[in-house]
């Protein structure tokens, strides 16, 4: 740990637990529709698991969220614009990443060892899919207006993937809020993680909309 | 003999004499910044974020900023005995790791590998190697012993060293 990293971000970014109760909901309702549009692409049962919202300094993001950084993860990241400028990324550890397109594409489970262009292709799609029914749930309920851009993916070391995703937002603010939602499918301990990491401007809105201003 | 291995974590910086490895991992958009005194085998590594601290001026962490970073790196390494005028420099990382992200979008890690080439000349310090760019993440290890710097990816088992 280097010094620097004791700084209380949540209290800079001065959130009360009610407000990151708040914030922890709406990962909530906007992970439900996207499992609703995973399973449905997948055709069989994707629930959410575990939602939780870390409010933390840029320098913090490989600390606290997922373990190693050295994971061979994929990420599918798209930037939101329309009101605000927010990110959204999709993380997979890699065994599942081949799970989820073996299952995309009807094949055996275990098929896939790599990802050909064709399965990078599908997971940037999913990604899309899933995406459009996340922040599609959340401009409903904030009455914002939420686009996705094209979906852009990686496949390396999870602290790599992050990096992008987290420093974009690093370049405005000091701290960065991240709303987490693991998915799962009990049967193969299939897992991946939602991240929005939403600016200023939708967290008023949350917070507007709870009334926990 | 076997080397003591230290962990330099993302925002984070460390110096380190002979014999000692320090290593970063999984470094994607960012820039990890090694500056080594050769021959008093003093070296240092910081996993710095973004280009400049003008920008953001985040004083509770300068070394989150390239600039910064590579000051007080070298403020340290002459705090501990190494010589200026020797000391070098090698960077690793600063890739852009979604391709999608063409023009019109920030490409943070050109800009911290411009920030660093940049203030590296500024204070007269030797670009001795890079291994800078492109779309893949780096795990990045400095052996104080030798000053090599090895950096490995997932993608292929190959091993660079620079």
């Amino acid at each position: 740990m280097n010094e620097a990293k004791s700084i209380d971000y949540e209290k800079i970014a001065n959130l009360t637990d009610i407000q990151k109760d708040a914030l922890r909901e709406i990962g909530n309702i906007g992970a439900a529709h996207a499992a609703t549009a995973l399973s449905s692409m997948l055709k069989e049962t994707i629930m959410i698991d575990v939602t939780s919202s870390h409010i933390i300094g840029i320098e913090d993001m490989q600390n606290e969220l997922f373990g190693d950084p050295s994971d061979k993860v994929a990420g599918v990241f798209m930037q939101v614009t329309g009101s605000g400028k927010h990110n959204l990324l999709m993380l997979f550890p890699f065994e599942n990443t081949l799970q989820l397109v073996d299952k995309f594409f009807n094949r055996p489970m275990g098929t896939s060892t790599e990802l050909s262009s064709r399965d990078e292709s599908a997971l940037c799609e999913i990604g899309n899919v899933c995406a459009c029914a996340y922040l599609n749930s959340l401009a409903n309920l904030l009455d914002i207006t939420l686009f996705p851009s094209i979906p852009g993916l990686a496949v390396d070391m999870l602290g790599a993937v992050l990096q992008y995703p987290v420093l974009e937002i690093g370049m405005r603010t000091d701290y960065i809020v991240i709303i987490q939602t693991e998915f799962i499918r009990d049967a193969d301990r299939f897992k991946g993680y939602f991240l929005f990491m939403p600016d200023d401007e939708v967290k008023d809105q949350i917070m507007k909309k709870f009334k926990v201003v | 003999m076997t080397s003591k291995e230290i962990f330099v974590e993302v925002g984070g910086h460390r110096v380190a004499t002979n014999p000692t490895v320090l290593k970063s991992v999984g470094i994607g958009s960012c820039l990890s910044i090694i500056l080594y005194d050769p021959v008093n085998r003093i070296g240092g590594m910081a996993h710095a974020m973004l280009p400049y601290y003008e920008e953001g001026r985040d004083s509770h962490n300068p070394i989150k900023y390239v600039d910064t970073s590579i000051y007080i790196l070298l403020d340290e390494l002459v705090n501990k005995g190494a010589i200026r005028e020797r000391i070098i420099a090698k960077l690793a990382g600063g890739a852009q790791m979604f391709a999608f992200l063409g023009a019109g979008t920030m490409n943070i890690g050109e800009r911290n590998i411009k920030a660093a080439k940049k203030t590296l000349k500024k204070e007269k310090i030797r670009l001795r190697s890079e291994d800078v760019g492109g779309d893949r993440g780096r795990t990045v290890i400095l052996d104080i012993v030798t000053g090599d710097v090895t950096i490995k990816t997932v993608s292929r088992d190959e091993v660079m060293i620079i």
